[in-house]
């Protein structure tokens, strides 16, 4: 499909600053940010020229990854909603979940950045994909495996199922 | 490193984070129980008692988690990957391996999922239910086990029956007791979906119900599936004195 967007007729676009751990500035558009239902919730109560938000636990590097995927579903949503109303055919949410299962085959530190930044900005369907990621990892190892894809030291005092 | 807006390349910056993070620090233990739970809800009971076995810190995780999926192929090897590498355990033995009794209790459970798809595998079993003060959804997916004791669920509000009966295997086995058990056992839910199938598989059912009474006065919701023949309305009536506040009724029916 293409992409109807034209800014020339779009009113200015609103902007948020997000201020990471390491102290830079990102610069998104009100509605990305609006993504993180901790952003949504206090952004009734802020001014509107003060719309800067400093992020204590998310550092740069992942803060990239999350607005990264914040614009992606936004504009996916616009899109296949466009598609539906037009009623012609569109695979965009099938291709939104390809777009999402290569989006989170990371290794698994950046996983872990995803998983708390996600939890820490309440990005739902952000953190359920990178929790299903975890789980997958979990699903068909064996406890030994598990231990060695995550780096888990084996400190219980009996294992029952290491053969003698 | 350059941290410019949003540029849509971050494969330097990650591969970056990649030599940073060489300590191979164990990340997952130190999530929040929260977290972990949320992650144990993804994945099959099983494999959820076996987290149990990685470190101090799991031993105990499984035992508030609010979520469990049980599925049959977890006990029954034929889709498992690593008990047969099990030296103590060997693999024929295994596939014969049933299951007598499964008791579940859990005092935070709060979604309950039992999924019996292989046909007349484990139809003796005995399931029992107790001990659950928070559970608020029970479902049961599958051919029907022989036997349900469900104790003091009252917290439940949910429940879908979505099992079946197999005529061949189940022949032995009171479809009608089986039903009249759970039936005992969700007398606070609000919301019921049960599979139609057995009603037009047992005709001696709607007799069943009647010998042991039972009422289920908080019902508000009924939604009965695979409804197929109206020659069954006698059953449906039967049943439906179970259930004397219903408000709504669904009948889904199937070719």
């Amino acid at each position: 499909m293409k992409d109807s967007f034209n800014p020339s007729i779009e009113p200015p676009k609103k902007t948020v600053t997000l201020v990471s751990s390491d102290g830079y500035d990102f610069e998104v558009e009100e509605e990305v940010a609006l993504e993180s239902q901790v952003i949504k919730d206090g952004f009734e109560d802020k001014a509107v020229d003060d719309r800067e938000y400093l992020l204590f636990n998310v550092h740069s590097d992942t803060l990239e990854l999350i607005i990264k995927y914040c614009e992606k579903h936004v504009s996916s949503r616009k899109s296949i909603s466009a598609a539906a109303a037009s009623s012609s055919s569109s695979n965009g949410e099938e291709a939104l979940k390809e777009w999402d299962e290569h989006f989170i085959s990371v290794d698994t530190n950046t996983l872990y950045d995803i998983l708390m930044a996600a939890d820490y900005l309440n990005i739902k369907s952000l953190l359920d994909l990178a929790i299903q990621k975890v789980a997958d990892t979990i699903h068909g190892r064996s406890p030994e495996q598990i231990r060695k894809k995550f780096n888990i030291e084996n400190d219980s005092i009996i294992d029952p199922w290491a053969s003698e | 490193m350059e941290v410019e807006g949003n540029s849509s390349s971050s494969s330097s910056t990650v591969a970056n984070k990649k030599l940073m993070n060489m300590n191979n620090e164990d990340r997952i233990s130190g999530l929040h129980e929260p977290l972990i739970h949320h992650i144990l809800s993804f994945i099959d009971m099983k494999e959820v008692l076996q987290t149990s076995l990685l470190s101090k810190r799991w031993t105990n995780l499984w035992r508030s988690v609010r979520t469990l999926k049980f599925h049959e192929h977890s006990w029954t090897n034929r889709y498992d990957h690593w008990n047969g590498r099990n030296p103590r355990l060997k693999k024929n033995k295994l596939t014969k391996f049933k299951v007598k009794r499964l008791a579940i209790s859990g005092p935070k459970l709060e979604y309950l999922q039992l999924e019996n798809i292989f046909q007349g595998y484990n139809y003796n079993t005995s399931i029992k239910i107790s001990a659950t003060p928070s559970l608020a959804s029970l479902k049961c997916i599958g051919y029907a086990y022989k036997n349900y004791t469900l104790e003091n669920l009252s917290a439940l509000v949910t429940a879908e029956i979505e099992t079946y009966a197999d005529y061949v295997v189940t022949r032995n086995i009171s479809f009608g007791r089986c039903l009249s058990s759970i039936l005992k056992g969700i007398t606070n839910a609000k919301s019921l979906t049960l599979s139609g199938n057995g009603f037009q598989v047992f005709e001696e059912l709607p007799n069943m119900l009647e010998r042991v009474p039972i009422l289920v006065q908080s019902l508000k919701y009924l939604k009965l599936t695979k409804w197929c023949d109206k020659s069954y309305i006698y059953s449906l009536a039967k049943l439906l004195e179970v259930f004397p506040l219903l408000e709504t009724l669904v009948l889904e029916r199937t070719e």
